[in-house]
């Protein structure tokens, strides 16, 4: 997934959170939204899922600042 | 918000300079870390690996349009706002200090009584949406917890993460702090607060965005007296807010997922809505007239029902009280002045009839 993707699906407009974010998008049910996401998501070169502690580590060894999304 | 735009190729160029993070989850969750807006449907931290948080992004206010405060021009603002804090430190650490919060009741949300039965890791091999605490969940389970230990609800509870609003001021959503007007005798208009002003700091506190000053008046005490510095032309300059004991009062919870808590036990699960100027008219109605939207209709969300409130009944008189109250005002009634188990004397419109019923808080 290209981060442009990653960010459309990150960014866009939803009254749910988290798994609910996922659930207007199509005619999928959540549950198959949510593994699909992590699919996805997995293949990201930008952004690290789920793992925040891989985050801290990979910006200690970059000297880069973290963004941290909860969405 | 679209990124999918030639402007966005600015986020991708900033976004390259972080290491970024997606967490769609709340089990886990490291409470002491990451406090924020637990209602929101999007919440941003700009950190350093050495766990100092620079600054917070994402505000809501509104139930119909969760993402009305925030834009994507805010959004690359606090970006480059975080990258020059980055910048800066360590020498600004002392500055970021008060951005970390302090130590919560517990460690992750797992370990509040009501949300037992979430594990840390979601289910991806089976019901993997069931399997996901989301983190409307925690306000919820803080107030769940409160209530069955009969302990008062603090206004940070029942007020969280105040707006700017509460303080008279307006900020653009597409830029970073930026004043865009500061109602007449409001805190913000007496402190001297004018359209065009940008936040700088608060409470010592570098401020990158609207959630920044939230985070700030999350903390304030009540009565307060809060420092900002903003910038005006090429000034500096050094305002004082000086703010009362109620200050939080104007603040809307209506919106909020971790409110279904607080009707169940105060409302007995009924949704009240204030009714327009053209119904107040029409119908003759002054003061207090709060239409039922809706009322609980099984197991512990029944308490209404079960006490003869029907969906479209008009709520005059509350406990007493006549004058005109929002929702939220008259939750906070309640939880400051009545306790578990009190029945609540409530008159209502049912069509042109007046009736009186009992309500009892839980």
């Amino acid at each position: 997934m290209t981060g442009k993707l990653a960010l459309t699906l990150l960014l866009s407009a939803s009254a749910f959170f988290f798994a609910g974010a996922l659930a207007a998008e199509d005619k999928k049910d959540r549950d198959t939204l949510v593994r699909d996401d992590l699919s996805e998501m997995r293949d990201s070169d930008l952004w690290i899922y789920n793992d925040v502690e891989k985050g801290f580590e990979l910006a200690r060894k970059t000297s880069k600042p973290l963004l941290i999304v909860f969405r | 918000m679209q990124v999918a735009r030639p402007q966005n190729l600015k986020l991708k160029r900033l976004l390259n300079k972080f290491v970024c993070v997606r967490v769609v989850k709340g089990n886990s969750l490291n409470l002491e870390l990451f406090q924020f807006d637990y209602d929101l449907t999007f919440a941003a931290f700009f950190m350093n690996a050495d766990r100092t948080i620079y600054g917070r992004y994402g505000t809501r206010s509104s139930q119909e349009k969760p993402e009305s405060d925030i834009s994507m021009q805010g959004l690359l603002g606090a970006l480059e706002g975080a990258l020059e804090l980055h910048a800066d430190f360590p020498a600004n650490r002392k500055s970021l200090a008060g951005k970390q919060g302090g130590k919560p009741r517990f460690p992750n949300p797992e370990r509040y009584p009501t949300l037992k039965r979430y594990t840390p890791l979601l289910n991806y091999g089976g019901k993997v949406a069931q399997s996901c605490l989301h983190c409307h969940m925690i306000n919820a389970a803080e107030i769940e917890l409160l209530r069955s230990k009969k302990a008062p609800l603090p206004d940070k509870i029942l007020y969280p993460w105040p707006l700017p609003g509460a303080l008279g001021l307006q900020l653009s959503p597409a830029e970073r702090a930026l004043v865009v007007n500061a109602a007449p005798a409001s805190a913000a208009h007496e402190a001297g607060f004018r359209h065009g002003d940008r936040i700088l700091s608060l409470e010592g506190q570098p401020i990158l965005s609207t959630a920044d000053i939230q985070w700030v008046l999350h903390n304030a005490p009540a009565p307060a007296r809060l420092t900002a510095v903003v910038k005006r032309a090429e000034k500096t300059i050094r305002l004082k807010l000086e703010l009362d004991a109620d200050w939080r009062k104007s603040t809307d919870i209506s919106w909020r997922g971790s409110t279904w808590p607080l009707r169940r036990m105060g409302f007995g699960a009924m949704r009240l809505e204030d009714a327009w100027d053209g119904d107040r008219k029409k119908r003759g109605l002054e003061g207090m007239a709060l239409w039922v939207r809706h009322v609980g209709q099984y197991g512990i969300h029944r308490t209404a029902k079960d006490a003869g409130f029907r969906k479209g009944d008009i709520v005059i008189e509350f406990d007493g009280i006549r004058e005109r109250l929002t929702e939220s005002e008259l939750l906070v009634h309640i939880f400051r002045k009545r306790k578990a188990g009190d029945l609540v004397p409530v008159k209502i419109l049912r069509g042109d009839k007046r009736m009186s019923l009992r309500l009892p808080v839980r």
